[in-house]
């Protein structure tokens, strides 16, 4: 948790010091692959006890981004907002994961 | 629980960065659009483009009649002549000219057979000649006559018991309106189905005759 909150704040000093800009149509993109690696990390802070494979950890997300940017691709060159979808199914993980990390951090499910 | 650690840094510090890029790009006014939205927006930058070259035309004609007023300010001689051409607009406009060109001739008389009804649905009223004449100015005539008296914008149609007064002067049925302008839409105004002149003729039964023809003569306005 304490690991996860001072990488956020490294990162997000680093985004904003570094001034590289990209066309807008990727913004789409980003957002899609910040959302992708958000559910990985509530993921992995759920799951702490257990012990993680950092290079099977690295191809599932990989495979995860791709596929997603595949999607909205595709969706983007069809007309349709396929990358909705994305959105919603990962943005119900995120939740579910949040969900049950809070709840653990206030012992929910004790009787106090 | 190291390898957990570093998973967990590297991917916060990942998304920091995304996320910061994010923020700092200057997409706000980004929107995601798809196909059908690109087709309503470039058809809107058509019409405004469209108007924008309307205006345009606009300016250069004002432009034109700008020069010449001013210069006539130097030349007295163009002055009048340009004086001159202005009269003879307003006048053919007023009314006060001859008109020949394309148009219709339109015979309205009472209706003549026997029938069982009122007298006052069998005959032309003031009412009637009004309507005509409006529909015949919105179908674009440029000049109407009513039995050789010209139609001004200040003439009057009133019912003076059997006759109609049009420019003060009295005129009987039957009435023959003569119209120029673009023969087939002045016919349209007349003979299309559900226009007055229409009614008149099938409910009513009043006697109307129109014809086509390319050389109407229209006198001017005589006081």
């Amino acid at each position: 948790m304490i690991f996860a909150i001072i990488g956020l704040a490294m990162g997000v000093l680093l985004g904003l010091t570094l001034s590289f800009s990209y066309s807008a149509t990727f913004t789409i993109y980003v957002t899609l692959i910040i959302l992708i690696l958000l559910q990985s990390l509530l993921r992995i802070i759920k799951n702490e006890s257990m012990e993680f494979n950092i290079y099977k950890e690295a191809i599932l997300i990989t495979s995860e981004i791709l596929f997603a940017c595949l999607l909205a691709f595709i969706g983007e060159k069809l007309g349709i907002s396929l990358y909705l979808a994305i959105v919603l199914s990962f943005g119900l993980k995120i939740f579910n994961d949040f969900n049950l990390i809070v709840k653990k951090l206030i012992k929910y499910d004790k009787i106090s | 629980m190291t390898k957990n650690r570093i998973l967990i840094t590297t991917l916060a510090v990942i998304i920091g960065f995304l996320a910061g890029l994010q923020i700092m790009n200057d997409s706000k006014s980004y929107a995601f659009i798809n196909v059908n939205s690109v087709a309503v927006f470039s058809n809107e930058l058509n019409a405004i483009n469209n108007e924008i070259e309307g205006l345009r035309s606009i300016i250069i004609l004002t432009s034109r009649d700008l020069n010449r007023y001013q210069l006539s300010e130097f030349n007295s001689d163009y002055i009048a002549g340009y004086l001159e051409e202005e009269i003879d607009r307003v006048k053919a406009i007023a009314g006060y000219t001859n008109v020949r060109g394309e148009g219709v001739l339109i015979k309205l008389s009472d209706n003549e057979s026997i029938t069982q009804g009122n007298i006052n649905y069998d005959l032309v009223h003031d009412v009637d000649i009004a309507m005509i004449i409006n529909d015949l100015i919105n179908s674009g005539a440029e000049a109407i006559s009513i039995n050789g008296k010209r139609i001004l914008a200040k003439t009057e149609v009133v019912c003076v018991g059997p006759l109609i007064k049009i420019n003060g002067e009295g005129v009987g049925a039957p009435f023959i309106i003569k119209a120029i302008g673009n023969k087939d839409l002045l016919s349209a105004a007349i003979n299309a189905p559900n226009t007055y002149a229409y009614n008149l003729k099938n409910a009513y039964g009043l006697e109307i005759e129109t014809m086509k023809s390319d050389f109407i003569l229209i006198p001017k306005y005589n006081d």
